[in-house]
């Protein structure tokens, strides 16, 4: 500054001392002097003047006030969009927990209408835990307390279709092991619809069962029903166990003395969820309608 | 004639910022001190007489939009720039710090001004309150390095600029 004032003209030193006095006595006399009437003529053509300046802030305001509002919104939306997530998360749980209890529904309701026409007696019982390396058997919630006992027939349903499932081989009093006809180790005695001649069911290990012990006379062929047969004196006679699949006259040697065919069972292991218990075939005698 | 144009465009785009201020703040009860803000920054940028009258019509135009003391803010807006041409060589108004610190101490000065005005012309202390007082200056003396790079930047002509530059611009 001290290099601006040195700068400074003569003349221009002399009225920047004046200029400031010039405009305090200015002031003074607009205070002092009655100017009311001329002031509020000025002031109302200022106000039309600064309309446009006055609509402006207005907009700016207005705009800044939004940007406030949205900067507002950006930090919200990431704690919003969190919980939204977490709702649909839930949400899909419960439509999957509804598609399985609506699933459940139409199985239960197929089983109820079977049971009704059908002559079983028993209680169901659902499939609590199965082994992921094994699906050969199951454990089944209902237990002796329910009325299971060892050697008890199992059937299931599937499209509603009533068919052998197996047969209980442990109990306990809350649950119950079911081996499953596909089973390696299950077998049962069955017999063929058309002609009557009867065999041994066992499983192959995978997903079918085989007809063994059938004679060679059987004249059966493929998608014959084979049922159970009651003179294996451990299932009810009539369960529908599936269809021949395939009679297996070209794996048939000129020395076998009886047929082997395979079956296709209506009740795949690995697809139970419920399960119809039977009382052990002794009692059914009792129960029967 | 350039210079002048120049002024009273500034002095256009001042009025407006101070609308938007009193807009903003007038809701919170304080009163931000854009146009002394703006009048500091061209007492620098223009020559005396120039800083003076910027000032003298920016108080002005305050006394048009208010309803006591017509005259006051002119006066008191003289007076302030008196005080800021004798304090302007003591210091770096090129700093932010100065710039925070003199804008709201001239602040306050001119509240306290305004006050005395009221008093010796009306018989009250104009007063707006504690909180406008304090929180106006010190938000006046914030904002005055955004609007100081704000004029120096983008509202003053390139001439000017160039004119200025052996003045030594602030």
């Amino acid at each position: 500054m001290e290099k601006k004032k040195k700068n400074l003209t003569a003349y221009e030193r002399g009225y920047s001392k004046i200029l400031p006095c010039v405009f305090v006595i200015i002031s003074l006399l607009i205070i002092l002097l009655p100017l009311q009437m001329p002031v509020n003529s000025v002031r109302m053509l200022l106000s039309y003047i600064f309309i446009p300046q006055l609509r402006a802030a207005h907009g700016v305001t207005q705009y800044l006030g939004g940007v406030n509002e949205t900067i507002g919104n950006l930090l919200t939306v990431a704690d919003e969009n969190a919980s939204l997530r977490e709702e649909l998360s839930l949400l899909k749980i419960q439509t999957s927990r509804m598609e399985s209890l609506e699933k459940e529904n139409e199985r239960l309701a197929s089983a109820l209408n079977l049971t009704k026409q059908n002559k079983w007696q028993g209680i169901w019982a659902k499939v609590a835990y199965r082994e992921p390396s094994r699906h050969g058997s199951v454990i089944i919630d209902k237990g002796s307390d329910d009325g299971v006992s060892l050697r008890s027939p199992a059937m299931a349903i599937k499209d509603g279709v009533a068919g052998l499932a197996g047969n209980v081989i442990e109990v306990t009093p809350k649950t119950a092991k079911v081996l499953l006809l596909n089973d390696e180790d299950f077998s049962a005695a069955a017999r063929v619809e058309k002609t009557g001649f009867e065999g041994l069911v066992s499983g192959d290990g995978n997903s079918g069962v085989n007809l063994k012990y059938l004679p060679l006379e059987s004249n059966i062929s493929a998608g014959d029903k084979v049922y159970t047969s009651s003179s294996g004196a451990l299932f009810p006679d009539g369960i529908l166990i599936g269809k021949i699949s395939d009679v297996g006259y070209e794996r048939q040697k000129s020395f076998d003395t009886a047929l082997n065919p395979s079956v296709k069972p209506v009740i795949e292991g690995g697809s139970v969820k419920e399960l119809f218990i039977m009382p052990p075939l002794k009692n059914l005698s009792g129960n029967k309608k | 004639m350039i210079k002048f144009i120049n002024a009273f465009f500034i002095f256009i785009i001042a009025t407006l910022i101070n609308w938007v201020g009193i807009e903003l703040f007038s809701p919170l009860d304080i009163n931000i001190g854009t146009m002394l803000a703006f009048s500091i920054i061209m007492a620098g940028i223009l020559n005396e007489a120039g800083g003076y009258t910027f000032a003298f019509m920016s108080g002005l135009f305050l006394d048009f939009f208010s309803d006591v003391l017509f005259g006051g803010y002119a006066l008191v807006f003289t007076l302030i720039m008196f005080i800021f041409y004798h304090i302007d060589d003591k210091i770096d108004f090129k700093d932010i710090g100065p710039q925070v610190v003199i804008t709201a101490a001239l602040n306050v000065l001119c509240v306290l001004l305004y006050g005395v005005c009221g008093l010796i012309f009306t018989g009250n202390f104009l007063w707006q309150g504690l909180k406008s007082f304090a929180a106006g200056s010190a938000l006046t003396g914030l904002f005055m390095p955004f609007i100081y790079i704000f004029v120096t930047k983008y509202l003053i002509f390139n001439v000017l600029k160039k004119n200025n530059e052996n003045k030594n611009l602030f």
